[in-house]
């Protein structure tokens, strides 16, 4: 049996070419390995198929976004600074909804999602310093079962000290209405 | 004896009774243990389930022929032959179209009934086990996966290390691993 993690590697394209072949060769005389590797490759697909019919909720960087931009599956886009609400609502066909949350992340380490109203809190999200912003999709087929309401929302830098709210935000949801 | 040597020694005695007896039986066994290794290089090097089941025919097709025809002296070196067999049709692949679909055609029979479901996953259950990611490690993984982003490209994103990019999404791909495969 070659080692998980090299199988991993060579799954996630991790390895040189030299050990990549190494282990090429023995996932092709060893039935075990080809399964482990074939059951890998095959999240690895799920998971961009998944994307790509619009069923996960995901914090982006700019490529991702360009590609999702690119491939047509952004339908609505909103941008929210620190204590604005934003009407948002939902059609048939959408896929995503994209989401600009602004805030200072000044000398922050890590940033969560708090959602108000809810126990609901979402840990160190990605974000993006230098624009001064955390950037994710929601998915449509969720945003269609929300009723109307107004979601409010705040990211709170964390650290040793405790909480600190970045910004509170808000979205006046219309439900959808086929 | 690991896996990888018990697996070896079973293809070359089977390799040895195609050649010495043109054996349909031990065609047809050895077929069924390579394909879905030759479909895992597949995946692989192409991320794609047709082309994948596609280069494991083609490459068993290529295998049979060979050893019908005595041209592998090794048989316990089977796995290079193919390897190099894989690695020469991905190159190949266009140009051989027309030769493949007539070698498909003369040792079809062999294999076709010794071909595996390919192993599609349960998007469901995939869907769920997703929502189980920490929200840094699903980032990861739909950039790698839908984006196709190089792990440099994810950590300039993210603004992580090289490092800890690479620790989290091995993190993430075992627990999607094991929350696929729980109770399997």
């Amino acid at each position: 049996m070659i080692a998980e993690e090299t199988l991993l590697m060579l799954a996630l394209g991790e390895l040189s070419d030299a050990e990549a072949d190494e282990a090429d060769e023995h996932v092709l005389a060893c039935g075990e390995c080809a399964a482990r590797l074939e059951r890998l490759m095959a999240i690895g697909i799920g998971i961009r198929d998944l994307v790509r019919a619009g069923k996960t909720w995901v914090v982006l960087g700019p490529s991702m976004l360009e590609r999702l931009e690119h491939d047509g599956l952004v339908s609505r886009t909103y941008r929210i600074r620190p204590g604005e609400t934003v009407p948002c609502g939902v059609g048939t066909d959408d896929v995503y909804a994209l989401t600009h949350l602004e805030a200072d992340f000044t000398d922050v380490r890590r940033v969560d999602l708090v959602v108000r109203g809810t126990a609901m809190r979402v840990e160190d999200l990605p974000f993006d310093r230098a624009r001064g912003e955390i950037t994710f999709v929601e998915r449509s087929d969720h945003v269609r079962t929300l009723p109307t309401s107004m979601i409010r929302f705040a990211l709170v830098a964390v650290d040793a000290t405790g909480d600190r709210t970045l910004g509170e935000y808000a979205l006046s949801h219309t439900a959808y209405a086929p | 004896m690991d896996a990888r040597e018990s697996d070896a020694a079973e293809d070359a005695a089977l390799a040895r009774r195609v050649i010495a007896t043109a054996d349909t039986e031990a065609e047809e066994a050895l077929c069924r243990r390579l394909f879905p290794r030759i479909r895992a290089y597949g995946r692989r090097h192409t991320r794609d389930d047709a082309i994948a089941a596609d280069l494991a025919q083609h490459v068993l097709v290529v295998v049979l022929e060979a050893l019908r025809a005595g041209k592998i002296d090794d048989v316990d070196r089977l796995a290079s032959f193919v390897m190099g067999t894989c690695r020469n049709t991905l190159l190949d692949w266009r140009k051989s179209e027309r030769r493949r679909l007539g070698l498909l055609e003369r040792f079809g029979p062999s294999f076709t009934r010794a071909v595996e479901p390919v192993f599609f996953v349960d998007r469901r259950r995939l869907d769920k086990c997703l929502a189980h990611l920490a929200p840094r490690e699903m980032s990861i993984v739909a950039m790698t996966f839908f984006a196709e982003l190089e792990g440099e490209e994810i950590s300039r994103e993210l603004d992580m290390s090289l490092g800890s990019v690479r620790v989290a999404r091995h993190r993430a791909m075992k627990q999607l691993h094991e929350c696929m495969t729980e109770g399997a």
